[in-house]
């Protein structure tokens, strides 16, 4: 006769205890216990890393921004791209004492005489904007306005609502359809 | 650092171009993810060639990979629609569980195979990990599915409801009488507990 054990003997002990909460509960962690205990991994032939491996790196980059991140990285990874880094940084601490000369000829673009007629005609420009989004606003409104019009009349209203729930239904037993084309039951009817 | 911040970070790593971050990826997946397929599809060179199918399909869509939800949730779910789009088409050449053991190949054979198991398995309980595994493979595909989900890769009932794409009360029942007719073929090859009486119930 076959040895029994512990653990089984707990789970099949939980599945006589009915169909309250607590049981089923209780016979869901027995039956994880169960198979955390028992050796039913089961595991591809040795090498299938290197054959998934093999088969992705024919293929190209994700994308070009994965692309030029993974290429960002691995210069700065490098020896020689941290060598870069740290000369471009020596070489901005030595030219700083150029820019410090340069700053006060940019300061002076900065003053109000300088900058007084150009904020003024941003101003200018913003403002025409702002007249043409609201002149489109109102021409807008007045369009729907006129759309809606028709549907004042009760059968005009029904009609339109008809027309939109007709596609909406449509679209959603599509949905379903292929749902279902996923579910086991269509995919294998036995 | 949790494992899901840690495969998280694989992802990222492996979305930048990093094919070191993948493989870390592949290894820790390889087992469940083949583990799943060969269940449902009880063939062991198709079950890898999906694996394989399913990890090509899951690097070409890392930009979709979502760091909040499990890797290992994303994967299964790429695993069940590979694997249903599969049997959708070959459906007429399941491999039976007994035809695979006539032929020296299939799921039995798979299981029979002391190097298919973990090192750490216990030797003395192989012959009730056997009979457990047959026990699911005669499951209905769906409940087969859900127990391997929940029991094995420990997935919890909303993964699994997304990962099969049916709702969460369904999922439930499966589980429910998956188990219950686990319980009952168990019983039937010898697994009873025994009474006070020394004999089986």
């Amino acid at each position: 006769m076959r040895r029994n054990d512990d653990l089984l003997d707990r789970w099949l002990k939980a599945e006589e205890g009915g169909s309250e909460i607590d049981a089923d509960f209780a016979a869901d962690a027995a039956l994880t216990a169960l198979f955390a205990a028992l050796p039913l991994a089961l595991a591809p032939a040795p090498g299938f890393a290197d054959r998934v491996l093999a088969a992705t790196s024919a293929e190209p980059q994700p994308s070009v921004r994965a692309h030029v991140l993974g290429l960002l990285y691995g210069f700065i990874a490098s020896p020689w791209g941290r060598v870069s880094v740290a000369l471009s940084l020596v070489g901005a601490a030595l030219t700083l004492p150029v820019f410090a000369n340069l700053l006060p000829a940019a300061l002076a673009l900065l003053r109000p005489t300088f900058l007084a007629p150009i904020v003024a005609h941003a101003l200018v420009e913003g403002s025409s904007w702002v007249a043409s989004g609201l002149h489109f606003c109102h021409w807008f409104a007045a369009f729907i306005r006129t759309l809606l019009t028709p549907l004042q009349s009760p059968a005009v209203a029904a009609a339109l609502g008809a027309c939109f729930f007709v596609p909406a239904l449509a679209l959603r037993l599509l949905y379903d359809l292929i749902q279902r084309e996923r579910n086991w039951t269509h995919a294998n009817p036995i | 650092m949790d494992e899901k911040t840690i495969e998280a970070g694989l992802a990222e790593r492996a979305r930048a171009g990093s094919p070191e971050a993948f493989r870390e990826l592949v290894l820790r997946f390889e087992r469940p993810v083949y583990g799943l397929i060969l269940r449902m599809v009880r063939d062991p060179s198709t079950a890898e060639e999906l694996a394989q199918d399913v990890f090509w399909k899951a690097y070409r869509r890392l930009d979709s990979y979502d760091p909040e939800r499990r890797f290992g949730s994303w994967l299964f779910k790429i695993a069940h629609n590979t694997t249903i789009d599969h049997l959708r088409k070959s459906a007429p050449d399941l491999v039976s569980l007994e035809a695979g053991d006539d032929e020296g190949g299939g799921l039995a054979a798979v299981l029979s195979d002391p190097a298919a198991e973990s090192p750490e398995a216990a030797a003395e309980r192989s012959d009730l990990a056997r009979d457990l595994q047959r026990a699911i493979a005669t499951l209905r595909p769906e409940y087969r599915e859900a127990v391997v989900l929940r029991h094995q890769e420990g997935l919890s009932y909303e993964e699994i409801s997304e990962t099969m794409g049916l709702p969460l009360g369904t999922i439930k029942t499966h589980l429910h009488r998956a188990r219950k007719e686990l319980a009952v073929l168990l019983r039937a090859g010898g697994w009873a507990p025994e009474t006070e009486s020394g004999v089986p119930s």
